[in-house]
């Protein structure tokens, strides 16, 4: 598998079978999704059509260095809480990967996801069926009492619409992701991700061009206005650090949930590790490309 | 100086009040602070905000970011400390590293503190204000990749604050890197010369000696932050003391990383 060129990676999207070669690939995920009922909208058959091409994403052009998976619990539910990078959320697609890949046994991440993504025509289907939810208080707790994985990106969409000199600087978290684990008494999960905020490099946001095209924010960056369509699209090949750290159990009582300022702390100790972890990686980094 | 004993009676009084244990020297330091004034007002036009937070009679810790060798932050926080509350500062820094015998007569005259838990003990129970850095010496020489981002803080500096119970702040500069900036460090000219570091700035190797320390006019924003309340973490033994000052210099170095990104998104 290894050493692919992109001509490849791109014509497995090309495949008419592609269930059976996600069941020859990644058989334990195979078998834990095989099912397909899912009143989401999952659909094994689009996941396993673009999996191939992603997991190239993830090894051959970003060249990703992951440490910490082992940290994801591989049953019950969990929050998957990081740092929001790349204009596109490739990093919640890294993060399916990784953990359909690396996990030992492997899982799929539920991740809640704005509106927009949901009105967008060609995307929409395919969000929900590579397993994405709109994000609700409704939806989380369904998910969570299914015993599923959901990610949470709590800085939102002002976190992917960083320009190039705010970047690895993160908004203040949205504190409902503590609230959600402290109600449902779930672990936290933070996750770093290092080189997301550098493959699109965002000189302005256009806000007035994203109000007349009812866009969340219109970036201007390397590519994106301006080339051909599925190049505006290209990111720059840096090398990527993901680092998952261990659970946080709470251990708080439910009848917490509301008390706003015990919530706010807690949002703001694990947006605290994160920055921290992101000026570690940054200070150590020698190189954007090849570490 | 008659034009300063008007003005800052109150300093005047506070000072002499206390009792003066680290060599502070109240005649340099009011020619300092002239040149301090000079540097607050015209040269980095520093824009304090809430320096009201700092109650003015209790004793307290601040904590805050520098980049550069003199640390500019420590000296402009004691003119602004003495000119609006009426107060001392005390500069709490590894003297040790001074190694010229007159700055560092200078340096405790105008306010340096040897750093030390016993030092910092003292001051805290004769009411004073201490600043410390606690960036250690990494900081001195912070890259252009690195500006306005923190190094990991050193977490033993605010034992002592914690084991007397005073209150602690931390203080957010921005302007200080831009104003400061090291475009590469020779470490090996370093290492032949016996120095520290030999960084390159738009000052250093060039100018002669004592306008080679100096930092371009950039305008300044400082500000302090909340106080961190850590009157409900455990300290009752030592281990439990050491686990809370981890977490209070954790959560200062949050804080002081968050408020420099709110105040460079709004700028």
């Amino acid at each position: 598998m290894a050493n692919r060129s992109p001509l490849q990676a791109l014509s497995t999207l090309l495949r008419s079978d592609p269930i059976s070669y996600l069941k020859q690939d990644r058989p334990l995920y195979y078998e834990k999704y095989q099912k397909d009922d899912d009143k989401y909208g999952y659909s094994l058959r689009t996941l396993a059509h673009c999996e191939p091409f992603f997991q190239y994403c993830f090894e051959e052009y970003f060249k990703i260095q992951l440490t910490g998976i082992e940290n994801i619990p591989s049953t019950g539910s969990g929050i998957l809480v990081g740092n929001h990078s790349g204009m596109l959320p490739i990093d919640a697609v890294m993060m399916t990967m990784a953990m359909c890949k690396l996990h030992p046994s492997p899982r799929r991440v539920r991740y809640l996801i704005t509106n927009f993504f949901l009105k967008v025509p060609g995307l929409s289907n395919w969000m929900q069926e590579t397993g994405q939810v709109r994000a609700t208080l409704e939806n989380a707790t369904n998910l969570i009492n299914e015993g599923e994985l959901i990610g949470i990106y709590p800085e939102g969409i002002r976190g992917v619409s960083k320009t190039f000199q705010h970047r690895y600087r993160l908004i203040d978290f949205n504190p409902g992701f503590v609230k959600l684990a402290i109600t449902h008494q779930i672990p936290i999960i933070p996750i770093s991700t290092l080189g997301g905020d550098e493959i699109f490099i965002n000189v302005k946001n256009l806000n007035s061009v994203a109000r007349l095209v009812k866009m969340p924010f219109f970036p201007v960056t390397q590519v994106f206005p301006w080339l051909p369509f599925p190049l505006m699209f290209l990111p720059l090949p840096v090398q990527w650090q993901i680092k998952i750290h261990k659970p946080i159990h709470l251990n708080i009582d439910p009848s917490q949930a509301h008390n706003r300022h015990l919530i706010l702390k807690i949002a703001r100790e694990i947006q605290y590790t994160i920055q921290k972890d992101l000026n570690e990686m940054y200070a150590k980094r020698k190189s954007l490309i090849n570490n | 100086m008659s034009k300063f004993t008007h003005t800052q009676k109150e300093f005047i009084r506070q000072t002499l009040n206390t009792p003066n244990l680290f060599d502070f020297d109240l005649k340099t330091y009011v020619k300092a602070q002239a040149f301090l004034g000079f540097f607050y007002h015209n040269w980095f036009k520093v824009n304090f905000i809430n320096l009201d937070h700092i109650s003015p009679d209790k004793p307290c810790l601040i904590v805050g970011n520098t980049s550069s060798i003199i640390p500019w932050p420590a000296l402009m926080f004691s003119y602004a400390a003495m000119n609006q509350l009426g107060r001392r500062v005390n500069i709490a820094y590894d003297l040790d590293s001074f190694e010229d015998e007159r700055i560092c007569t200078l340096a405790r005259e105008i306010g340096f503190v040897p750093f030390s838990n016993d030092n910092l003990k003292k001051l805290f129970s004769q009411n004073e204000i201490v600043i410390v850095f606690p960036e250690a010496k990494q900081a001195i020489n912070k890259p252009l990749s690195m500006t306005n981002r923190l190094y990991s803080f050193d977490w033993t500096l605010t034992l002592p604050a914690i084991e007397h119970g005073v209150n602690i702040y931390p203080l957010t500069t921005v302007g200080c890197d831009e104003s400061s900036p090291t475009y590469f460090n020779l470490n090996e000219l370093a290492e032949y010369l016996d120095i520290p570091s030999f960084p390159i700035t738009p000052f250093f190797p060039w100018l002669p000696f004592p306008f080679n320390f100096l930092a371009l006019p950039k305008k300044w924003q400082m500000k302090i932050g909340r106080n961190i309340d850590y009157s409900d973490k455990p300290k009752n033994d030592k281990n439990a003391i050491q686990e809370t000052a981890k977490w209070v210099s954790f959560m200062l170095e949050g804080d002081i990383q968050s408020e420099i990104n709110r105040i460079l998104r709004m700028r």
